[in-house]
């Protein structure tokens, strides 16, 4: 049998839930394959598993242990892992749960898990000095509207339909378990890291626009005049945030 | 949507009122309760930065590279024991990169 074959039945076999040995392996001890291949299969599904509940506790936390290793089981099997890099290892789990039907009454429970990936790429992120913004003191005030600005590689801007923010905190955050009303409406926030320490805060919509404008790198002016048809758009509080949160890596005058 | 015109007039004020709010909250000292340390983390199992040879995060290819790090509590990092290296010379952890363990 040739490699290639071996290797196919070989993932075949270690993701079925029922024994079934991959054709072609053989030993040349007396040992019990079947008992040894379904050892390993047991190790693979627990630590990928395991992967699965150190990358979303919250979900965890929603659910319940029993539940979520019974629901990352069906999604090892469903979407084995393609890279040997584990820290990202569940990309596809917001995916999986928006069509996952045991958890169909928890709506939000797919974006608590997209929230949650989104915080392990932005700790994950490469690390790039942010710029003092005294700088902005320095541009000529008639430059201004044309000046575009480089954000911080580890920043995520995220919209929700769902309060995930406010879900997650709920779960997350100790000290916090007094139950607060969460008024069931959309959310969006900033996620990003200070200190090797990743934050999260909720943006009014006026300013989201304005972030997620300047990522793609629109003008400070462009930016600003978009955001500006979003009725209660605050300018101020809009670059009081950009400075706040210290996001600016460059600055890039157009001429 | 307020014209271009108009826009450039506030943004000037809104620059200069969002830094002296700015000014008043930043300067309080963000205490950071971690720190990197090199040299100490399994390999596969670094956080970002591994070095040439690597590109980022999970990377590391051998046991303790010295030019990997991982985020550890701060204080922790030049005190943790490490097993010694295969010529029995003790190993510790480093807040700057380290020669040692070099990647395979």
């Amino acid at each position: 049998m040739s490699n290639i074959g071996l290797q196919y039945s070989f993932v075949k076999s270690l993701l079925a839930p029922d024994a079934v040995l991959p054709t072609g392996l053989v030993s040349d001890q007396k040992i019990d394959l079947q008992k040894r291949f379904s050892v390993y299969r047991n190790n693979v599904m627990s630590s990928l598993v395991s992967a699965l509940t150190v990358a979303f506790p919250t979900v965890e936390k929603i659910v319940g242990d029993q539940f979520f290793k019974a629901m990352a089981a069906v999604y090892v099997r469903q979407y084995p892992p393609k890279s040997p890099v584990l820290m990202f290892y569940g990309d596809e789990f917001p995916m999986f749960l928006r069509g996952f039907a045991p958890v169909s009454a928890l709506p939000y429970l797919s974006d608590v898990a997209r929230l949650e990936q989104l915080r392990r790429q932005v700790y994950h992120a490469a690390d790039a000095p942010s710029l003092s913004s005294d700088v902005f003191s320095e541009i000529a005030e008639s430059d201004l509207f044309l000046t575009s600005v480089s954000l911080q590689p580890a920043s995520e801007i995220a919209a929700f339909q769902s309060p995930t923010f406010s879900i997650w905190n709920w779960n997350s955050v100790e000290g916090n378990r007094e139950k607060q009303d969460i008024l069931s409406t959309r959310e969006s926030g900033l996620i990003w890291r200070v200190n090797n320490e990743v934050r999260m805060r909720l943006l009014p919509l006026g300013i989201e626009v304005f972030l997620r404008n300047l990522k793609q790198g629109l003008s400070l002016g462009e930016s600003a005049k978009e955001a500006s048809a979003t009725p209660g758009f605050d300018l101020t509080a809009a670059l009081t945030t950009l400075f706040e949160t210290r996001l600016v890596t460059a600055v890039n005058l157009r001429s | 949507m307020a014209s271009s015109k108009l826009i450039a007039i506030a943004l000037a004020g809104a620059v200069t009122a969002a830094l002296t709010t700015t000014a008043l909250t930043a300067n309080t000292a963000e205490a950071a309760a971690k720190e990197k340390c090199f040299g100490v983390s399994l390999a596969g199992e670094n956080d970002c930065a591994a070095g040439p040879g690597t590109t980022c995060a999970g990377t590391s290819t051998v046991d303790y590279q010295g030019n990997a790090w991982k985020l550890v509590p701060k204080g922790s990092c030049l005190t943790m024991e490490l097993p010694n290296d295969s010529d029995g010379n003790a190993r510790q952890g480093s807040l700057s990169e380290l020669e040692r363990d070099p990647a395979a």
